[in-house]
């Protein structure tokens, strides 16, 4: 199969077609407590193509600030507002941001994208990419959904979610969703010129501009944009929530190791 | 047997050809170090000198080629893969990802 794929496009148009969805949810934000995931934000005045937001995306997941990681963490500092937690035999949700027409159409604008995506992390982390197919599968069996939903048939992307941020910048910081041994995958788009992802684990600061890729172990490393400049910003970042992979009974994938790649080059074809 | 039986020849090649930049430390003790942490807003110095006792960062500076970051047991950390999502790419795609949709 040949498929013509345009996928920096493809993503922003997707970006504007959620553009509804984002404006409201940036409302809804202004009452909200500020944290540096609901501020940081610079669109150009009048909100430019793309306007600007942060919405995660997700066909199975638990209600937030149920995730029973968070708990865990909560309770480590002494302070658990949440006495309901999520257990391991709760349902999973698909997310409210995915029931909407908007988000229909944006994954048809953006099916390429998910093609490409999906042959990235095959590559780069087939372990997690069997095991990411192997939960999407199941979540679109549906017994473990408290209700399933059409939009589930759009999706083929083997992560368990993904977040669309639109001009903003993100503080240096770690993921707490995923197990150590997952990537994220970061997708950078838009209209920009200059942009720069910092991994200061690494002593790394990556050039990021629109078409760039980084498969990043998010749990450990901390990351980062400071700034960007000659346009619009766009990111995708997909995720695997450890969680969710754990309530599916699946196994985390063990780490990608350079040897299992040095070891190709000895292969006779 | 390899674990990526449907990769041709010429494609695995590639992977020997990017730059490699190593981290002297173990990561599955970094996260040993930081998984009860919260999660950052920005830079905390007094955590990351406290880091720094234990793990040495390396210093690979400013990156715009292909290249991917393994720890001391060659565990792979990062991929960085720039200009891998082209804005006018025709891209022949054998996989059969789209038979989990309808």
């Amino acid at each position: 199969m040949t498929l013509p794929i345009y996928e920096q496009e493809g993503l922003n148009t997707g970006a504007t077609i959620l553009r509804p969805d984002m404006d409201w949810q940036m409302k809804a934000l202004a009452a909200a407590p500020r944290t540096w995931r609901n501020t940081g934000f610079s669109a150009p005045p009048g909100g430019g193509r793309f306007g600007e937001g942060a919405l995660d995306f997700s066909p199975g997941w638990f209600q937030r600030l149920r995730d029973v990681r968070l708990n865990q963490l909560l309770v480590r500092l002494g302070s658990n507002p949440f006495q309901n937690s999520q257990q391991l035999e709760d349902f999973l949700y698909v997310s409210a941001s995915l029931r909407t027409d908007s988000a229909a159409e944006f994954l048809k604008a953006t099916e390429s994208v998910d093609v490409i995506s999906n042959a990235i992390t095959a590559l780069v982390a087939p372990r997690q990419y069997d095991y990411g197919l192997a939960a999407i599968e199941l979540i679109k069996k549906g017994q473990h959904l408290y209700d399933r939903h059409p939009i589930l048939d759009s999706w083929i992307s083997v992560w368990s979610g993904f977040a669309m941020i639109l001009n903003r910048v993100t503080p240096i910081h770690r993921d707490l969703g995923g197990a150590p041994e997952d990537y994220d995958l970061l997708f950078s788009s838009g209209t920009h010129d200059t942009c720069n992802l910092d991994v200061p684990d690494l002593g790394a600061t990556l050039l990021y501009r629109p078409g760039t890729a980084v498969a990043i172990t998010g749990r450990v490393l901390q990351h980062g944009v400071k700034m960007w400049e000659g346009g619009e910003r766009i990111c995708q970042a997909r995720f695997m929530k450890d969680a969710v992979h754990d309530r599916l009974g699946l196994p985390r994938p063990t780490w990608v190791n350079y040897e299992e790649y040095i070891a190709l080059g000895s292969l006779e074809h | 047997m390899s674990i990526y039986p449907f990769l041709p020849a010429p494609q695995t090649e590639l992977w020997l050809h990017t730059v490699l930049g190593v981290a002297e430390w173990d990561v599955t003790r970094l996260f040993d170090r930081v998984k009860n942490r919260r999660a950052r807003i920005d830079a905390d110095p007094a955590e990351d000198r406290d880091l720094e006792k234990y793990f040495h960062n390396p210093k690979l500076g400013h990156l715009d080629e292909p290249c991917i970051v393994k720890d001391i047991h060659g565990r792979i950390l990062l991929w960085y893969l720039p200009d891998i999502y082209a804005q006018h790419r025709v891209v022949s795609f054998p996989f059969t990802i789209l038979s989990m949709t309808k």
